[in-house]
């Protein structure tokens, strides 16, 4: 029932939207037409944004990168599933009333010679909030195929006329210009922030005043939602562990356990709280041994691709830092995005083997910069003209191979070296000889690590734990001159991630005598 | 002078007019003397303008405007196809298209200044002639103590007057006066100053919802107050008015045009501008990112016929010059033959500004919006990129054309703002904050200044998330607050040399000591803070560099953070990672408080009165505290002493504070419970207004007490050195430089008590403050003595003495060895021997310091590479 009342929705949304301006009782007081915009969000919220039927947004045809605009003729609905990538831009005013009783916006175009569209009152018009939106960036495949088909379309690959906006160069991905009539709520949309879009699409020039400038596509927004956390798992049996640690052992760090579990502890770690900064650690894997030819890529990512929804990998070279933007800069008023512009929960794997001697100019030395950065205190600077403190907040997860002792540019939280069993090519191995457990495991595996991050939110301590934890540090110290405050900070870092990735939701003296040994262990191998 | 009967129009008669006649809208800023006074047309003020008068043409006002136009009624016309009807001499009658433009303009034919119409706002109940009877009310009434009362009634904090006449003075008058002794033309008008004085409280309303009509208005009025005034000033023969000079004068204000600059309204955020805005007068602030070059933007265009040589003028509207298409007379009518004549056209000045949001008006997690400014006349180049400022002005919104050749127009709008007035926030900042709320806030703070535990509390709440370090923590603050400026008046030049006021503070200590903590919260708190990191700055990034504008293609200069903090504190952290380029500037900066750029054909010296703080780390990445700290610093000693107060950071292992720390970081990290420590600290915001307040207003002097105070004690730190027993040892313990930063530091303390003059107490608490910072910084390791020179020239008195054994022993050693005629002695076979004679291990940076010494001397010669390197005595040395 609710789906053939909905295809009819697709067929005309405009048609629908002039109902809903008609179904206004009282017309002619004026207001009816600020009014329809949340008229229009509550009814297309209801048909498509559906909490009992997560399914209903289905039955909608996806805009993305196999789907891209050119694909839909003017006027179709569609969904769209992206990353506000500029929130800058200036607010429209549209004509909101046009003659013979016709309500405007939504890329309705007046009738030519309209009249009231010549003479017009403030009255008559309505604004709209205008983003520019990017497709999700960095989304790892299996995570992008749970909210479109993945089938090849006979679309040749869309080429974005707004190359600038999207965080990672050369990467295909679309982007559109968003517009949103209804003001309610749109205060709360902010850069890098997952939403799905649902609207009109259509297109429209880059400039509102040059007509020669090339066309972008546009999306005039019906209802929208921003992607929530995914729900917490129930019943992750906690042995998933080992068998995770051992399968990332296994596939892409040679066998080196205490390795993988590091990595996992990274992987399940996120933003808690900044106040006290309690921030996910940053780590480097060193003596990753170097590649025979530059250009492969480490298994690691590919082991990444499978476990967590969004990873991206950044092979750095003196060329990358010192010509790719790493940082969002503001030039003439237009935001060109940069690699660090990703959605909170992305996890980065920085690989060093392509370095070479040269030098690092001034952008490579503001991109080390900003990286180290995102590490210390989760924030990536944009950069306004004039301004110094558009600081944002973010939760990216770093990692970064490093063939050396440690990393050539970066101080991380957590460094391990590795200790490789096997030769050196098992280590980049190319995706299709991954050893991959069946899809079930799999998921579960995914479901695991989501069910460890949001309990690492969780952890708590009790008052013997706590003592013990006060007493065993005054006696290092006491033994020790060199045990420092950072030091004990960095263990209860650990101990938190350790306690959440055994599923418990306290550290046990247990726990912290564990994370202690994990990091002496740590330690020991370093030297 | 007198005044002709006022015919008030009923406003129903204008409602009358057809709506959707075609437009009366055009401009009826023309008078013509041919046409019917009758018309129910509203006519423009200017009309009214006396001979000789120039035409009082605003551009904020008539740029794009439909003057009187009704505005519920208020449909715009944007589809003019009659050509008649973009002739803004047509005023709807189609009766006065005059035969030639000469009378419009050179010779304006209303023969007197005084109003003799009525306009009303068609659609409203507002009466123009009642308004401009209002506004001179106003004008000729308002005194101050309507403002005061207005303000308790708004339970606002107000000034007590000082005497009862002051509340009595007849404000606008007495300004009306100096805007005509000073030659100027705009009137500041604050607009709560409309609400506060209860007759023309609805001029407020009126002037806020239709300035585009009211402005013009109030223009008017206030030209023919100044022509009143000037005519009473010159009966009563006030002086500098009488017989033929007040005549000029009379004479000088007839031919200038007055403008009326509203300004004073709650500024609103600009991502809330809304439809409903239009043409209203608002007020926002932003920051200028970008202006254009001043651009000549025709006012009036001079159209000729080449074929009867027939005259046209049109005027601007909207934005746009309608070229006629046929001459507009009769007899010729030929198409395409009116051509402009530049030279007779009428041209103003006209500039863009793009205006984007302040940080601290965006929203969390949005990046921030910008908008365009149109500014006219006298505003224009008042304002530059990176300028923070308070705009007052008429919102527009007009229909944007597919294609600027086509007439369609596509269901989109463009909008900016015509400004009428422009403030330009102080660098202090706070000039902008409305006076009322500043009074309140300043009650506020002089109240906490009385507290007796002040410099206790303004301590506690800075950085209150970091651990003790109450020294530290009381020296930024000091800085914070900062010495006051001084320019010597005598001595050569218009000013003699400037002191600096500003007080630089370098932390130095072991790693994980929250230095960048602590400098991370003084940005956030401080005036101007500026953070940058010496590792990633470049000499660029901290001073200023020349770019070219991508709009004009010209060079510009952009600042760098120490410009950018200029009046307030820039943040250095890693101080010791930056290049050596980037530190030599900072010697021109910690001293002579200026930047100097020769870049790209741009010679200039930039200000950059700003205190520096910084942090750094020691060399080995640890302190040793078996080093004196310039060798433990990796910073040229003549950088180092120009810091005022030097604080080492140290991590020190101690039972009790090593459990305090464990259980205050066991709480913060697992148990979710921070430990405030209990007790009251004042909020960020508040920490920061009571510095910016001390700042902006506080400047101590000392009294004789505490210059008595300061001598002595200047006096005392020196003979810690003098008076020792080992009297033979005179060790420098403190230089002038330290005397200076004692009065900097005094006059901070005073400045935060918010005291006129610098007392006992201050001096006593700067001097304490400095031997604090002098104990852990300028202690020779080896003596634990305090000494100064440590700092100024990077060896202490005990070093030296350590460095003359070493020389003489190694003299001895060489002669011994056969003094010129011998091969020498290994490089490695002397530190050795030395060795074995002194009871203290030889550090090999010192004694290479002592053959760099010799040799330059002439005395010995070192031959050879690494490890074969060979000293021997030159010849006769």
């Amino acid at each position: 029932m609710v789906a053939v009342h909905a295809i009819s929705e697709i067929a005309d949304p405009r048609k629908v939207i002039q109902r809903i301006y008609d179904d206004d009782d009282d017309r002619l007081d004026g207001q009816c037409i600020h009014r329809l915009p949340s008229a229009v969000t509550k009814h297309f919220s209801d048909l498509f944004l559906r909490a009992d039927d997560p399914r209903a947004l289905d039955q909608l045809p996806s805009l993305d990168v196999s789907h891209p605009p050119e694909s839909y003729t003017c006027g179709t609905l569609v969904r769209f599933r992206a990353m506000i990538q500029d929130t800058s831009l200036q607010n429209e005013m549209y004509l909101a009333k046009l003659s013979n009783d016709r309500c405007g916006g939504w890329g309705i175009q007046p009738a030519h010679g309209d009249r009231n569209f010549n003479v017009f009152d403030s009255d008559s018009l309505g604004t709209a909030s205008i983003f520019w939106a990017v497709s999700v960036p960095a989304e790892s495949p299996w995570r992008a195929a749970g909210f479109s088909r993945l089938d090849s379309t006979s679309f040749p690959v869309h080429q974005s006329s707004q190359p600038h906006k999207f965080p990672i160069p050369g990467a295909p991905h679309i982007g559109v210009r968003i517009k949103i009539y209804d003001s309610a709520g749109v205060e709360n949309l902010h850069s890098t922030d997952v939403v799905t879009f649902v609207g009109i699409a259509s297109s429209e020039p880059l400039s509102m005043e040059d007509d020669s400038s090339p066309e972008v596509p546009v999306l005039h927004v019906l209802c929208y939602q921003v992607d929530s956390a995914s729900p917490i798992p129930a019943n992750v049996d906690p042995s998933v562990r080992e068998h995770v640690i051992k399968w990332i052992s296994s596939e892409a760090l040679g066998g080196d356990d205490d390795a993988a579990e590091w990595v996992l502890l990274q992987l399940t770690s996120k933003v808690h709280t900044r106040a006290i900064p309690l921030l996910p650690p940053s780590l480097t894997i060193s003596r990753f041994p170097q590649p025979s030819s530059t250009d492969l890529i480490p298994t690691l990512s590919h082991v990444f691709t499978e476990l967590i929804p969004q990873h991206l990998l950044i092979p750095l070279s003196l060329d990358l830092l010192n010509k790719t933007p790493f940082l969002p800069e503001s030039k003439e008023e237009d935001l060109h995005s940069g690699y660090l512009q990703l959605p909170t929960g992305t996890t980065i794997l920085l690989t060093e083997s392509a370095l070479q001697e040269g030098k690092l100019l001034e952008t490579g030395i503001t991109s080390v910069r900003a990286i180290q950065d995102v590490m210390n205190s989760q924030t990536v600077e944009y950069i306004f003209p004039f301004s110094s403190k558009f600081s944002f907040h973010t939760g990216l997860s770093m990692i970064v191979l490093s063939e050396g002792r440690k990393s050539a540019f970066f101080q991380t939280s957590v460094n391990v070296p590795l200790q490789c069993s096997s030769t050196t090519a098992s280590l980049y191995k190319p995706k299709d000889e991954l050893s991959l457990p069946p899809a079930e495991k799999i998921a579960i595996y995914r479901s695991y690590i989501v069910a460890c991050k949001a309990l690492s939110e969780k952890v708590q301590i009790t008052e013997e734990t706590s003592k013990h934890i006060q007493d065993d540090f005054v006696r290092r110290r006491q033994q020790d001159k060199s045990v420092t405050p950072d030091e004990l900070i960095h263990l209860m870092k650990v101990a938190r991630l350790l306690a959440a990735s055994r599923l418990q939701d306290e550290v046990t003296i247990d726990v912290w005598e564990q994370a202690k040994e994990l990091d002496r262990r740590r330690r020991v191998s370093i030297v | 002078m007198s005044s002709p009967p006022r015919v008030d129009f009923p406003t129903s008669d204008i409602d009358d007019v057809d709506m959707d006649a075609p437009p009366q809208g055009s401009p009826q800023r023309l008078f013509f003397p041919g046409s019917d006074p009758a018309t129910p047309l509203a006519k423009r003020v200017a009309s009214f303008t006396p001979l000789k008068t120039p035409k009082n043409r605003r551009g904020d006002i008539h740029s794009s405007l439909t003057s009187t136009t009704p505005r519920r009624v208020a449909r715009r016309e944007y589809h003019n196809d009659l050509l008649s009807d973009n002739v803004p001499n047509s005023d709807g009658t189609h009766l006065s298209i005059p035969p030639s433009s000469a009378p419009n303009l050179s010779a304006p034919a209303a023969p007197t200044d005084d109003p003799d119409e009525i306009r009303a706002i068609w659609g409203t109940t507002v009466n123009l002639a009642e308004t401009m009877k209002l506004f001179r009310e106003f004008l000729r009434g308002f005194k101050p103590k309507y403002r005061a009362t207005h303000d308790r009634g708004q339970n606002l904090p107000t000034v007590a007057f000082e005497s009862p006449e002051d509340a009595e003075v007849v404000s606008y008058e007495a300004q009306l006066r100096i805007i005509r002794q000073t030659g100027q033309t705009n009137l500041n008008l604050d607009m709560v100053n409309l609400l506060a004085y209860p007759p023309c409280k609805k001029l407020f309303g009126q002037l806020q919802k239709y300035p585009q009509e009211v402005i013009p208005v109030m223009d008017q009025v206030l030209k023919d107050l100044m022509l009143e005034i000037a005519d009473e000033d010159q009966q009563a023969g006030v002086d500098g008015m009488q017989g033929e000079q007040g005549d000029e004068e009379i004479a000088d204000i007839m031919a200038k045009v007055y403008k009326v600059r509203p300004f004073g309204l709650n500024s609103v955020n600009m991502r809330e501008l809304n439809p409903s805005d239009t043409d209203k007068l608002i007020c926002i602030k932003g920051l200028v990112i970008r202006a254009t070059p001043v651009i000549p933007d025709m006012k009036v265009a001079f159209f000729r016929c080449l074929t009867c040589s027939h005259t046209v003028q049109v005027e601007i509207d909207r934005g746009k010059i309608e070229e006629p298409g046929r001459c507009p007379r009769d007899v010729c009518a030929s198409v395409g033959t009116m051509s402009l004549i530049h030279n007779r056209c009428e041209f103003a000045d006209r500039q863009v500004i793009r205006l984007q949001e302040t940080p601290d008006a965006v929203p969390d997690g949005q990046t921030p919006h910008t908008v365009s400014l149109s500014v006219y006349d006298e505003l224009v180049d008042l304002a530059k990129p990176g300028d923070r400022l308070t705009v007052t002005g008429i919102f527009r919104s007009v229909p944007v054309r597919v294609n600027p050749r086509q007439r369609t127009m596509k269901s989109l709008f463009k909008t900016y703002l015509d400004v009428v007035h422009i403030q330009i926030e102080d660098a202090i900042g706070g000039a902008q904050t409305r006076k009322i709320r500043k009074a309140e806030l300043e009650a506020k703070l002089i109240e906490l200044s009385r507290r007796h535990d002040l410099y206790e509390l303004l301590a506690r709440s800075l950085a209150p998330s970091i651990w003790e370090m109450e020294d530290v923590k009381k020296g930024i603050l000091l800085q914070l607050f900062g010495g006051t400026n001084k320019n010597i008046a005598r001595g050569g030049g218009g000013g003699g040399p400037r002191y600096r006021g500003d007080i630089n503070v370098l932390l130095v200590g072991d790693p994980g000591t929250s230095k960048s903590q602590i400098l991370q919260y003084v940005h956030k708190i401080a005036p101007r803070g500026v953070y940058t990191s010496g590792k990633g700055s470049s000499a660029v990034g901290l001073t200023a560099y020349v770019t070219r504008d991508p709009d004009t293609k010209q060079l510009v200069l952009e600042s760098g953070a120490l410009v950018l903090s200029d009046g307030g504190v820039c943040c250095i952290d890693e101080f010791d990672k930056m290049s050596d380029a980037t530190r030599s500037v900072l010697h021109e900066v910690m001293e002579q408080q200026t930047v100097s750029i020769a870049k790209a054909g741009i010679i200039t010296t930039l200000n950059a009165r700003t205190s520096i703080l910084a942090a750094a780390n020691p060399v080995e990445s640890k302190y040793n505290v078996d080093l004196p700290i310039t060798r433990n610093i990796d910073l040229p000693p003549t950088l180092i002493s120009r810091f005022d107060l030097l604080y080492l950071v140290l991590d020190r292992v101690d039972e009790t504070l090593d459990r305090r720390l464990a259980q205050h970081l066991v709480g913060l990290y697992l148990e979710d419970a921070p430990d405030t420590g209990g007790h009251d600290i004042l909020p960020l915001e508040e920490l920061s207004a009571y510095i910016e307040y001390a700042r902006a207003h506080i400047n101590p002097v000392l009294n004789s007490e505490a210059s008595d105070e300061l001598v002595a004690s200047y006096v005392s730190l020196r003979a810690i050195g003098a008076n020792e027993p080992r009297g033979a040892e005179k060790r420098i313990t403190a230089t002038t430089r330290q005397l200076e930063s004692m009065i900097r530091l005094s006059e901070a303390h005073a400045r935060m008590r918010l005291a006129a003059q610098v007392e006992l107490q201050d001096v006593q608490e700067a001097c304490r403050l400095m031997r604090e910072a002098i104990r852990t910084s300028a202690m020779d390791p080896r003596t634990g003595k305090i000494d100064m020179g440590l700092l100024n020239t990077g060896t202490g008195v005990g070093q030296r003495r350590l460095r003359e054994d070493m020389r003489r022993e190694l003299l001895t050693m060489l002669d011994g060895a056969g003094g010129a005629k011998s091969r020498g002695i290994r490089w490695g076979d002397v530190i050795k021997r030395l060795g074995e004679q002194s009871s203290i291990r030889v550090d090999a940076v010192e004694f290479a310091e002592v053959i760099k010494v010799l040799e330059n001397e002439g005395i010995i010669a070192v031959v050879g590479e690494r490890d074969r390197r060979m000293i021997r005595k030159v010849e006769g040395g």
